[in-house]
C-alpha cells in the first residue's frame, strides 16, 4: 500500500556531480543511499504502526490497550485489525443486540462467509419477541413478533415481577453455513437421538468456545443476560416470522415455553426440546453465569 | 527482518547508525574501518550519522510514539525528549484527537486578599500593581508571590484605581506569578507586602489561594482508554463503572453537595448476576463503604436525574431498569502476625515502627483490594491469607519469618458487594522481634 518512496541509493549518485562519482566516491555514496532507504522504510514503518489495518502484528496489542478493545487468543488476524479500526463504533453500539453482532461477526474474517446473526429476546409476559439479524454484507434488520413466537422457558417469576423485566434475557444465533462451524461442530449426535453414548458437544475447540462466549458476553447490556449462543446449522431455522411447531421426536421448532426449553430433555416425557440442527455454544442453564 | 513496535520507539544512537553506515560501505567494498581518522573522508562518517540522529531522534521518533498513549508524551512529562517547558504535544493531541478527553492543564493559584491602608494618606491602587508575597518559604527556597488582577467593580475610582482611605480596607483579587500549586497558600499565609511605593499596607489572605498542576500523564492516559465507555449507548458495564466515579466531560464527578469530588476508587456492578433486568452499582473508596455524599452523586450521575450542583449528569440506565446505587458492605477483616528482622536491617527503626510499616503496606493493599475479592463467581470471592503474608514480608527488606495468625484460614470470603477493611494495630496486633 505504502509508496516506495525514492530509492536514494540510486537518486543521490544522479544527483551529486560526476567527480564524487570516482572510484570510492560512488561506494560512499551509495552506502548513504542505502542508509537512507534503510531509515526511509523505518518511517514508513512507523507510520504504518498507527493504524490496525496497516500496522505489524506485534503493535496489536498496544492499539487493543489504547482502545479498550481485547483480543482473543484464537481470534484470526484479520478479525483483531477489523474490530481495533472499528472501535469508536463498537463502543457506542456496546450493549445493545447491534453492538453484540458488530462485535462477533468479524472473527470469522478467515472464513469463506461471515455468518448471519441473529439475537432474540422476549418481554417477560411473552408478550412479544424481537429479532435483530445482521446479515453477512452487513445489513442488520429487526422484526418484533406478537404475539411472541420465543418463548424460553415460560418463566413465571419473571412474569410476576412488577413493571416487568424487558428484553433483560437474550440468546445469540450464529448460523455456521459457509463457517468451519458447520463441518467441524458436533449436533447433537445424530439428531434423532438425544444421547448415543458419546459427547454430545465436542465440535470447537475450548479456547475457541470460550473466546466466542466472552465476545458475546461483554458487548452485552449490563442489565441483560445471555441465556445462550446457539449455533445453528440449517439456515431456514429460527426465522424471526415463524411459527413455532412441532417435529416427530417431540422437539419444537422455537420455544414455546412448553416442553420448556431449559432443558434439552423435558423432564416428563424424556422427548428431545430443542431444535435438532442446532447446538447450544453456551447454554446458561447448564453452563452457569 | 521486519522491525518491532519496540524497534521503532527506541531511538538509534548515533554509534549504531554509524555502525549501519560502515557495514553497508563496507560491504560494497569500502575499507572504511581503515580510513585514517580525521582525514575528510573520514570525518563523513561522522556527519552523516548525527544528522540522522537529530532527525531520527526528535521528529520521527515522536511522530511514531505520538500514536500510542503509554508512549506519548507533552512537553515537561518525563521522558519527553523535547523541552521542559509545560505545554500541550503529542499526548494532548492524541487524547484530544481520538479519545475526546481533554488533559486539564495547569492553573494559576487565585485568591483575594484584603488590604488594609495604614498610611495617614489616602492610597489610590491599580489592578496590576500591587505585589504581595507568601510568608511561608516553597521547595526552592523562595517565597511565592502574588499580584493584583484587574476587577471593574473595585478599581472604580480616579482613573480606574481603587481608593483606599486610611484605615480603610478592600478585598481585592490576586493570581500568583507562578502557575501551579507550587503558589497554592493556606489562609492567612498572603501577609507580606512587596510594592513599595503604597507605604504601610497590611495584607493577608482569609480563604486559600489554590492553583492546580498539570493533570498527570498516566491518570490522563487512564481517563482516555475509559472514554469510549462514555460513549456507548446500551447500558455497558463500562458505562455503569465510568459513571460511578467520571463526569459526562470526562473530569471527576463531583459530589451533589458541593463539597468536591467523589472519592470513589472501587466499583463494582452486580450487572443482572442477581436477577435479570436489574443492575447494582456498589461503591467502596480506600477506606471501606463509600460516603453518602459519594453515592449521591454517583446516583445522579449513573440515572440521569440532576442533583444539586450536577446538572450535567450522564444517564446511564435504560427506563425499564431496575437500579440502585449502594456503598459497599464492609467485611472488617482482623489481620494479626509475627515478623522477624536482624539488627542490621532494622536500621535503627524500634519493634513498633517496624510493625508500623507493616500495617501501612497492608492497608495499601486493602486500599485498592477489588469490591468481592479475587477469583470471583458471580460476585463473590477471596481475600487469600497468602497474599497477606507476601504483602508483610515485603513491606521493608530484610523482614523474615511471616507468620500471619489471623485469618486463620488459606483466605476469607468476600460476598457480592463486600469490601474489605482492614483492622490491623500496629501496636497490638503484630509483633516484629529484632535479632
Amino acid at each position: 500500500m505504502a509508496d516506495p518512496g525514492p530509492d536514494f541509493r540510486d537518486a543521490i549518485v544522479e544527483w551529486a556531480p560526476w567527480y564524487m562519482r570516482q572510484a570510492w566516491g560512488i561506494r560512499m555514496l551509495e552506502a548513504v543511499g542505502m542508509l537512507l532507504n534503510a531509515l526511509a522504510d523505518r518511517v514508513d514503518e512507523g507510520r504504518r504502526a498507527a493504524s490496525p489495518r496497516l500496522c505489524q502484528e506485534d503493535v496489536l496489542p498496544y492499539h487493543s490497550r489504547d482502545r479498550t478493545i481485547e483480543l482473543y487468543t484464537t481470534e484470526p488476524i484479520a478479525s483483531r485489525r477489523e474490530r481495533l479500526s472499528n472501535w469508536w463504533s463498537l463502543h457506542r453500539h456496546r450493549g445493545t443486540a447491534l453492538g453484540i453482532m458488530e462485535h462477533v461477526q468479524p472473527y470469522f474474517l478467515d472464513q469463506p462467509a461471515l455468518p448471519r446473526l441473529r439475537v432474540v429476546s422476549q418481554d417477560q409476559g411473552g408478550f412479544r419477541a424481537q429479532w435483530w439479524t445482521r446479515n453477512p454484507d452487513g445489513t442488520v434488520e429487526r422484526h418484533v413478533e406478537a404475539p411472541s413466537n420465543w418463548n424460553y422457558d415460560s418463566s413465571a417469576e419473571k412474569a410476576t415481577i412488577p413493571g416487568g423485566r424487558h428484553w433483560a434475557r437474550a440468546w445469540v444465533i450464529i448460523y455456521t453455513e459457509g463457517t468451519y462451524l458447520d463441518s467441524s461442530c458436533a449436533r447433537y449426535d445424530d439428531g434423532t437421538v438425544y444421547d448415543d453414548g458419546s459427547t454430545v458437544y465436542d465440535g470447537i475447540a475450548a479456547q475457541a468456545r470460550a473466546d466466542l462466549i466472552r465476545m458475546v458476553k461483554l458487548w452485552r447490556a449490563a442489565h441483560e443476560q445471555i441465556w445462550g449462543i446457539i449455533l445453528a446449522h440449517n439456515p431456514a431455522s429460527f426465522d424471526p416470522t415463524a411459527t413455532a411447531f412441532s417435529y416427530p421426536d417431540g422437539s419444537t421448532s422455537l420455544p414455546t415455553g412448553s416442553p420448556s426449553w431449559l432443558y434439552t430433555i423435558d423432564q416428563s416425557t424424556n422427548l428431545a426440546t430443542r431444535e435438532q440442527t442446532a447446538v447450544w455454544l453456551y447454554d446458561r442453564a447448564t453452563d452457569g453465569a | 527482518m521486519a522491525l518491532t513496535i519496540s524497534d521503532l520507539w527506541t531511538r538509534l544512537t548515533k554509534s549504531e547508525l554509524k555502525e549501519s553506515l560502515l557495514d553497508i560501505a563496507q560491504a560494497s567494498g569500502l575499507p572504511v574501518r581503515d580510513w585514517v581518522v580525521g582525514q575528510p573522508s573520514e570525518r563523513w562518517l561522522e556527519v552523516i550519522p548525527r544528522v540522522l540522529d537529530q532527525v531520527l531522534g526528535t521528529v520521527i521518533l515522536q511522530a511514531v510514539q505520538g500514536f500510542f498513549l503509554d508512549q506519548a508524551t507533552d512537553p515537561g512529562d518525563p521522558g519527553d525528549p523535547t523541552q521542559t517547558e509545560i505545554k500541550a504535544g503529542w499526548l494532548s493531541e492524541l487524547g484530544r484527537q481520538w479519545f475526546s478527553t481533554e488533559r486539564r492543564g495547569q492553573i494559576f493559584a487565585t485568591g483575594t486578599i484584603t488590604v488594609t491602608n495604614n498610611n495617614a494618606t489616602t492610597q489610590y491602587l491599580a489592578p496590576g500593581e500591587l505585589v504581595v508575597q507568601r510568608s511561608t518559604v516553597a521547595d526552592d527556597g523562595a517565597y511565592p508571590t502574588y499580584t493584583s488582577t484587574a476587577d471593574d467593580t473595585i478599581y472604580t475610582g480616579p482613573g480606574g484605581t481603587l481608593e483606599l482611605l486610611p484605615a480603610a480596607s478592600a478585598d481585592i483579587p490576586v493570581q500568583a506569578d507562578v502557575i501551579g500549586t507550587y503558589s497554592n497558600a493556606s489562609s492567612a499565609q498572603i501577609t507580606v507586602l512587596v510594592t513599595g511605593t503604597y507605604g504601610s499596607l497590611a495584607v493577608t489572605n482569609a480563604a486559600p489561594a489554590l492553583g492546580e498542576d498539570r493533570e498527570d500523564a498516566e491518570d490522563y492516559r487512564e481517563r482516555c482508554r475509559r472514554a469510549p465507555a462514555r460513549t456507548a449507548s446500551g447500558a455497558p458495564t463500562a458505562s455503569y463503572e465510568y459513571a460511578a466515579t467520571t463526569a459526562l466531560d470526562g473530569t471527576p464527578l463531583q459530589r451533589p453537595d458541593g463539597t468536591g469530588v467523589v472519592s470513589i476508587t472501587k466499583v463494582f456492578v452486580d450487572d443482572a448476576i442477581t436477577e435479570a433486568g436489574s443492575v447494582t452499582v456498589y461503591c467502596a473508596d480506600g477506606d471501606g463503604a463509600a460516603l453518602a455524599a459519594d453515592i449521591d452523586g454517583a446516583h445522579a450521575n449513573i440515572t440521569g436525574i440532576p442533583d444539586g450542583v450536577l446538572t450535567e449528569v450522564m444517564g446511564v440506565v435504560p427506563g425499564s431498569v431496575d437500579y440502585a446505587t449502594e456503598p459497599a458492605v464492609e467485611n472488617t477483616i482482623n489481620v494479626v502476625g509475627t515478623m522477624k528482622i536482624k539488627t542490621a536491617d532494622a536500621g535503627g527503626l524500634t519493634a513498633l515502627e517496624l510493625q508500623t510499616i507493616i500495617t501501612d503496606a497492608l492497608a495499601e493493599y486493602f486500599r485498592t483490594f477489588p469490591i468481592g475479592g479475587l477469583d470471583q463467581l458471580s460476585g463473590a470471592g477471596k481475600l487469600y491469607t497468602g497474599d497477606l503474608v507476601g504483602i508483610a514480608k515485603d513491606a521493608r527488606p530484610g523482614f523474615y519469618a511471616p507468620v500471619i495468625t489471623t485469618p486463620a484460614g488459606s483466605s476469607t470470603n468476600l460476598a457480592l458487594g463486600e469490601v474489605a477493611e482492614l483492622d490491623s494495630d500496629p501496636s497490638t496486633d503484630w509483633v516484629v522481634t529484632i535479632t
